[in-house]
């Protein structure tokens, strides 16, 4: 009886199905975002007052969302828009769900005009069609305590941009206290900065035919190493990230290695207690390095041609100079957009806010967050992580190296 | 003599004290997350980590974090919506399990024990398990993205099976046998007759799987895709980020918030819910 009541209840109650044409359905992952996609809908709507924006409930985290959206494409539930991981648009493509956007952009020197640098497009690219638009994106930078930097000798206002100056400097920072440390360095759990120090050499991940990795060699003994040297010279302790974000803005460590993404929470947390600077993210082939982007890009799921133009329209909004000066100022997230550089949006804020603009100048060496093929593709992903995360708490380079190399070899297809 | 008697008060006095001291001190460690997240909501994001123990801000930041937790996101809706949702589970599965667990502890049938050992079985079920089955078939039916469709799949607990059939089976077959005799049916004596005597077990139940079902998160993110069905942890998620850092004032101010329910209802249950634990040996 009362269960009769229950569903009767339940009917009453349930929200309205999305499907008209002046609704548009967005689906997001990490919540948090919502600082972002709230303000551009509504702007979008104050634009457009026709339109309605949905956002549904987020997912917790990009592979959530991945797989939230594998699931609802199966049982037709799919949102018009939604906005992937960048190393999860792969894992879309490979199962057919996204729409392809070339049509859309049309040529290569129309989306230059539209302030979308190739560099950047190739991110959203899988197997030369193009999935997503980058959205919110970020590349890694040093932040550095300038008052500690000062005090071991350093000049604040030239952070070193090679690793054995930086690794003195760390030590010479670690030597000022028995609470002060000289440096950490972003590692695990994924392989964003593996990938980062294998990119900084100007080594691919994988051969261009993608059957073998392309860092099984110097570049790939270097990154390693490296993570032996942050441990040994740099003092780096194998520390949480969480547990070193709270020892910079602590004022306690000397420099960290991160996501340009912490940038506004380091701004708010560390308040006017002590300053501290970005500086670009060294590379050991200054020439051909780069650095991994990562963050996640605008993806069109809707199959109905009513609806494709305006899930386009909003795509082009959210990426645009308006959706992209909305971006940075609720993130720590770079612009990915040339025209949201423009004075009349973000141009005046990034020459009074230097410490942001950091992450903007590596946009011309942004290369992709490799998305390793196969269905063994996250286990990759965390194999390549864990094993960098070994050498930092202590395995030797050398043979971790060759180990983790060899276990990535046996999960590819 | 006298000395020996004021030893004695000394000794009733001091017994009790050190106990409860100790326990304070027990308690305390227990209660300390919670003292701090309360603390750090009061905060201002530039006094949170510092290299020195601050209990108090100097900048009382209250307002702004719990204004911050109440109006960037819908938090209020996402609590009521905890609060139908579980609710409505714990009446369902009470009112399911409670004739059930009868049936299995005082009545005898065929394949009674294969049921029973059937009950113990799903015990051992995680409901990711079950989670994509499900879903599809809701989808098919038609119904995601309802309330009925949060409650549903939760409105049979076999744990709540299990556990009431453990009570019943102690309950003296002596009672039972008088009711019948005095006419009563089966679901008379079920109701008016054994479940009076049982409200710890249901109480102790009630509030476990209520606290349970409010921190849900993993079901209602597959089963909803519109935000005005959310259950309260969702709100807690917007102010936490791996990514680009926590805002930590706002997500304790959301976290105290969403957790007050819960602690005022157990205060409320405590009395109930002690002797359902102490009576059953849970």
């Amino acid at each position: 009886m009362r269960f009769a009541a229950a569903i009767v209840l339940g009917g009453a109650l349930a929200a309205p199905v999305a499907g008209l044409a002046d609704e548009l359905v967005v689906h997001f992952a990490s919540p948090w975002q919502i600082a972002l996609h709230q303000p551009i809908a509504d702007a979008y709507m104050a634009h457009n007052p026709d339109v309605t924006v949905t956002l549904r409930p987020p997912s917790q985290n990009y592979e959530d969302g991945a797989q939230t959206i594998v699931r609802q494409s199966i049982a037709g539930q799919l949102p018009d828009v939604t906005f992937a991981g960048l190393s999860r648009v792969r894992t879309l493509a490979e199962r057919d769900i996204p729409v392809p956007l070339d049509g859309y952009l049309g040529s290569l020197e129309a989306a230059v005009d539209m302030g979308y640098e190739p560099a950047i497009l190739d991110i959203g690219r899988v197997d030369d069609n193009l999935y997503a638009i980058p959205f919110a994106i970020s590349t890694p930078v040093a932040f550095f305590n300038r008052s500690l930097v000062e005090q071991a000798g350093g000049d604040p206002d030239a952070l070193p941009d090679n690793w054995d100056d930086i690794l003195e400097l760390a030590a010479n920072i670690d030597a000022l206290g028995d609470d002060i440390d000289g440096m950490w360095h972003r590692i695990g759990p994924d392989d964003w900065m593996a990938q980062t120090l294998i990119y900084s050499t100007g080594s691919p991940i994988m051969t261009p035919d993608e059957s073998d990795i392309a860092f099984d060699n110097e570049a790939g003994l270097y990154a390693a190493r490296m993570v032996e040297r942050f441990r040994e010279e740099g003092g780096r302790r194998p520390i949480p990230e969480d547990a070193a974000r709270q020892q910079f803005v602590a004022g306690q460590l000397g420099m960290f290695f991160g996501t340009t993404n912490l940038v506004k929470r380091f701004e708010e947390q560390i308040g006017d207690r002590f300053t501290f600077g970005t500086a670009p993210y060294p590379l050991e082939d200054r020439a051909a390095g780069g650095v991994p982007v990562g963050g996640n890009a605008a993806v069109m799921l809707t199959r109905d041609p009513d609806q494709q133009p305006l899930a386009w329209d909003y795509i082009q909004f959210a990426t645009g100079p308006q959706g992209q000066e909305i971006v940075v100022l609720n993130s720590g997230y770079m612009a990915a957009n040339r025209l949201a550089l423009d004075p009349q949006f973000l141009g005046a804020f990034y020459d009074e806010n230097p410490n942001w603009r950091t992450s903007v100048t590596q946009l011309p060496i942004a290369r992709p967050w490799f998305a390793w093929p196969g269905d063994n593709g996250v286990r990759i992903t965390q194999t390549l992580g864990s094993g960098f995360e070994r050498i930092a708490q202590g395995e030797p380079a050398d043979a971790t190296f060759a180990d983790t190399v060899a276990e990535i070899r046996s999960m590819l297809p | 003599m006298t000395r020996r008697c004021s030893r004695r008060q000394t000794r009733r006095v001091l017994g009790p004290l050190l106990a409860n001291l100790l326990l304070i001190s027990a308690g305390s460690f227990i209660l300390l997350p919670y003292i701090w997240m309360i603390l750090t909501s009061l905060k201002p994001a530039d006094e949170i980590f510092l290299d020195e123990i601050r209990l108090l801000p100097e900048r009382w930041a209250a307002l702004e974090n719990y204004h911050r937790a109440l109006t960037a996101v819908p938090l209020a809706r996402f609590m009521g919506n905890g609060l139908f949702v579980s609710g409505a589970i714990v009446v369902l599965q009470v009112l399911i399990a409670v004739p059930c667990g009868y049936a299995l502890a005082k009545t005898s049938f065929r394949g009674a024990r294969i049921l029973l050992a059937t009950v113990l079985l799903c015990l051992l079920i995680p409901k990711e398990v079950t989670a994509i089955p499900l879903y599809l078939a809701f989808a098919e039916i038609g119904i995601l993205d309802t309330y009925l469709v949060l409650i549903l799949p939760s409105s049979i607990s076999v744990f709540a099976i299990f556990l009431f059939s453990q009570v019943f089976r102690q309950f003296p077959d002596e009672i039972i046998a008088a009711s019948r005799l005095d006419g009563m049916r089966d679901y008379e004596i079920v109701w008016r007759v054994i479940v009076p005597n049982m409200w710890p077990a249901i109480g102790a139940f009630a509030v476990l799987s209520f606290v349970a079902h409010w921190n849900e998160l993993y079901w209602p993110l597959i089963a909803i895709t519109s935000m005005d069905l959310a259950p309260p942890p969702l709100g807690l998620s917007f102010f936490r980020s791996q990514e680009a850092s926590s805002d930590f004032g706002a997500l304790m101010a959301a976290a105290t918030i969403i957790s007050a329910p819960l602690v005022f209802a157990f205060l409320f249950a405590q009395g109930v819910f002690l002797r359902g634990f102490a009576y059953r040996q849970l």
